[in-house]
């Protein structure tokens, strides 16, 4: 029962932090908090769902997702992020990008319904697995892990061995110098909002598949807890989301098993008041408040 | 010597970067002191460490005998230190006579009280007062961020003034400025010396200095590489050399 | 009816003022509906439990949540700001679970029995509140809160202890979301967790960005503008989230500041100026 758990665990935290690393991204670039990714990701369900509905294949509609919510990240680069640069404007930017997230919340109310809507995937595909040394494995379970960390592992390669990823780490790390070195910040806060919206889509089918249906209400559940697992991880820190993804899985998986189903909704947000009383930057931030000072 | 700011061995690193290496100097009652150094010699970051904006990595400083090294910035601003800022930061949404107003000692020790205490009419007369003694009274209802280049860093001067300080540094003051308006300033800064215990100025134009201040401390690459009277420091092979490798840039 | 959106309208008002007094420091906080679940819980116990006095129950309940927040906010504000952000996100969703949890207050099933609030006692409130706000606005302190919120650290170098500044404002906004949720429950006789759930805390946020952050009227108007009209225009109110949210991102593209953008200048040399002038 533990290890189901545990197995479970890891999965809903390679989620999480499929979700957190695109929040991670854009502020650590953009030094902004990026309100509509929960909803994008909210949103990258109910596409997958309804072109599956429709007939494609599964892998079509995780692509689908993937590019719709990239557009939809595009979008929101544009009307909450481009006019607002410097740091003046992180709250302007911050809640203009959260006011088009609870329009984007509003309109798949009003298309799906305020009701969750099933996915329905084939009994076959739901059930099939194997057991393991007492543990049941899901092969759709498995599948979604395996995918979820192909993606990041995929990530990792883009950001650490590409132009592109060269570019996005030079931003992050001093868009004025960044500038003088002739890298086109727009571009790169353009990809920025792409990568991380298209992984937020994913992530939106990848739930959807694993739980059997698509809701509107995750983006403020579970997408806000991947906000607090980028403050665990520190803000900006790609490991840090990764981590604080898997951690967060874990610990949830485990308050569920010993019946603290409640608890372990908001295991998350006290784990992260905690982690920054005590380390103000996160797990794996460095940077100490008092030296950004002038 | 009678000294109103030790500074002893003082260092500041930010992550690799070692800003200040151990640098060390007194500045006596009653000085003008001129700071300067090439680019990237530290001398912001000093500046920065004595008016408690950065914490010091090590070393300690000690101001009117009170130890000042741990504490937090607004307790520096309360003894008595007050600063003008390089790259200059007024408060741009307020109003120049706000920008002096905003620094009165009462109210910024304690601003709840200050609800009950406040003398609005003497206050702003005190204020036009500090803005006249900078040139700046016909612009006291201006906005801050009106303000030419020039006047915003009087302005920065009057605000410092008004928390009633006894040391003041200024760095890079005449920054931006035409030569009248640095000859101005000049002269400024000589009539503060009567009310303040100290002034260290931070000027990278040596014939500015020359003259006004009474000593020299010349820093290059986070260490102190002089100090002494004007004249002989800029004299200093070491000196000459720090500048002149700085004008090759 | 009329008496009743009158009545919200006043709420929300509050609300958006008790949002603006933390953002008078520079904070943002999300968690002020969770200030309000403790201002409706505490004085509805308080009345129904043990028999106190409205009058009595709403400030001491006010006060709990002021210590309450200058608590959460006492170690949040040692780092930067968007850590506070999620702090108070995280307050507002733990307390929504709190209280679910905890059968004293009735759990999700909620607490019911809670009356006295007349409207005109929420009129009294907006009307002594948005005075206090006013008068404020022409004194010292109103400039030393504008200097924290532009540059908490050069205000420090002149003296201001900031952090105490902004645990102040932020103690003083968790109070007035206090009284505002204590007002309200006692208006709606039974309330539950889900009345102050992190929706809540967001959208007081939006009707002063709307309003306009910078003056008290603009707080006042946000909130006023997003509860009538829609009560007014039934479109409005079948797409009332749609509309706001397209509402704010357009204006914050055409007006950063809100709708009413204009600061107090808190005090003018006028005539001193000429006497004084020098050339
Ligand atoms: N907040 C900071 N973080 C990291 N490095 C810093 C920081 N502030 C200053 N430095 C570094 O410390 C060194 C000294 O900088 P400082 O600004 O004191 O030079 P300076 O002597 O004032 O030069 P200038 O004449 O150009 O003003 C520089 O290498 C600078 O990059
Ligand atoms: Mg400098």
């Amino acid at each position: 029962m533990i290890a189901d758990q545990i197995v479970n665990g890891v999965i809903l935290g390679s989620m999480y932090a499929l979700v957190a690393l695109g929040y991670t991204l854009v502020f650590g670039v953009l030094d902004k908090l990026n309100f509509a990714h929960s909803e994008v990701f909210m949103l990258g369900g109910y596409v997958g769902l309804s072109w599956f509905a429709l007939g494609a294949p599964l892998w079509a509609s995780v692509v689908v997702a993937f590019v719709i919510c990239g557009l939809l990240g595009l979008f929101v680069e544009l009307v909450s992020f481009r006019k607002f640069t410097g740091r003046d404007a992180q709250i302007t930017a911050s809640l203009s990008s959260l006011a088009v997230g609870i329009v984007i919340v509003d309109l798949v109310q009003k298309h799906w319904g305020s009701e969750p809507v099933s996915l329905p995937l084939p009994v076959e595909l739901r059930t099939a697995g194997f057991t393991f040394m007492g543990v049941t494995f899901n092969w759709l379970k498995l599948g979604i892990l395996g995918f979820t960390l192909a993606l990041m592992a995929g990530l990792h390669v883009l950001v650490s061995r590409t132009a592109l990823g060269r570019n996005i780490r030079a931003v992050a790390d001093n868009p004025t110098s960044a500038t003088l070195m002739g890298v086109d910040v727009k571009r790169v806060n353009q990809s920025t909002f792409f990568i991380a919206s298209a992984l937020a889509g994913v992530a939106g089918v990848l739930l959807a598949m694993r739980t059997g249906f698509a809701t509107s209400d995750i983006g403020l559940s579970f997408g806000l807890k991947a906000l607090a697992i980028m403050g665990i991880g520190g803000m900006g820190d790609l490991r840090g989301a990764v981590v604080g993804g898997l951690l967060v899985g874990l610990l949830e998986g485990l308050a569920f098993q010993f019946g603290l189903g409640r608890i372990a909704d908001i295991a998350v947000w006290i784990l992260m008041i905690f982690v920054l009383l005590v380390r103000p930057a996160g797990l794996f931030g460095n940077a100490t408040a008092r030296d950004v000072r002038a | 010597m009678n000294a109103t700011l030790k500074i002893d061995a003082v260092s500041k690193r930010f992550g690799g970067i070692t800003a200040l290496d151990g640098v060390s100097f007194e500045v006596a009652h009653g000085e003008l002191l001129g700071l300067i150094g090439p680019n990237g010699a530290g001398k912001s970051v000093l500046v920065n460490v004595v008016s408690g904006f950065y914490p010091a990595t090590a070393g300690a400083i000690t101001f009117d005998g009170r130890a000042m090294t741990h504490l937090p910035t607004h307790q520096f601003g309360r003894s008595g230190i007050a600063r003008t800022f390089q790259n200059i930061r007024l408060f741009r949404r307020m109003s120049v006579l706000e920008n002096v107003l905003v620094a009165f000692p009462e109210h910024v020790r304690s601003p709840f009280l200050s609800l009950l205490r406040s003398r609005r009419g003497a206050e702003i007369d005190r204020a036009m007062a500090l803005l006249a003694r900078m040139r700046l009274a016909d612009k006291a209802d201006l906005s801050a961020a009106s303000l030419p280049y020039g006047e915003a860093r009087r302005l920065e001067i009057a605000r410092a003034l008004a928390t009633n300080p006894k040391l003041l540094l200024l760095d890079e003051p005449a920054a931006g400025m035409n030569d009248r308006e640095t000859e101005e300033l000049r002269e400024d800064i000589a009539g503060l010396r009567a009310d303040l215990d100290a002034i260290v100025l931070i000027e990278h134009n040596v014939e500015f200095l020359r003259g006004l201040a009474d000593r020299l401390v010349v820093l290059d690459y986070g260490r102190k590489i002089a100090e002494g009277l004007p004249d002989d420091v800029l004299r200093e092979p070491r000196v000459v050399e720090a500048y002149l490798g700085a004008d090759d840039e | 009816m009329m008496q009743d959106y009158l009545f919200f309208a006043g709420i929300n008002i509050l609300l958006a003022w008790s949002v603006y007094i933390i953002l008078m420091s520079g904070s943002l906080s999300f968690a002020n509906g969770g200030f309000m679940a403790v201002g409706a819980y505490a004085s509805g116990l308080m009345t129904t439990r043990y028999g106190w006095d409205l009058w009595l129950a709403i400030p001491a309940s006010a006060a709990l949540a002021g210590l309450f927040g200058a608590l959460i906010s006492l170690p949040a504000l040692r780092t930067r700001g968007v850590y506070l952000i999620l702090v108070t996100i995280g307050v507002s969703f733990c307390m929504v679970v709190a209280i679910e949890s905890t059968e004293l207050l009735g759990g999700v099933q909620g607490l019911g029995g809670l009356v006295g609030t007349e409207p005109w006692h929420v009129g009294a409130l907006v009307l002594a509140v948005g005075a206090c706000l006013w008068l404020v606005s022409y004194t010292p302190l109103q400039r030393i809160l504008d200097a924290v919120r532009e540059d908490e650290h050069v205000a420090g170098a002149l003296g201001v202890n900031a952090t105490y500044v902004k645990v102040v404002t932020f103690g003083v906004g968790a109070a007035l979301a206090a009284a505002a949720g204590a007002l309200y429950g006692h208006y709606l006789i039974f309330i539950r967790p889900e009345h102050f759930n992190i929706m809540i805390s967001l959208f007081m946020v939006l009707y002063v960005i709307l309003g306009g952050v910078n003056n008290l009227w603009g707080a006042a108007l946000g909130a006023a503008l997003m509860t009538l009209v829609p009560e007014f225009i039934r479109v409005l109110a079948e797409w009332r989230p749609t509309v706001f949210g397209v509402l704010i991102v357009l204006l914050l593209l055409v007006r950063p500041e809100g709708i009413l953008a204009f600061r107090t200048v808190t005090a003018r040399a006028g005539k001193r100026i000429r006497k004084e002038g020098a050339p």
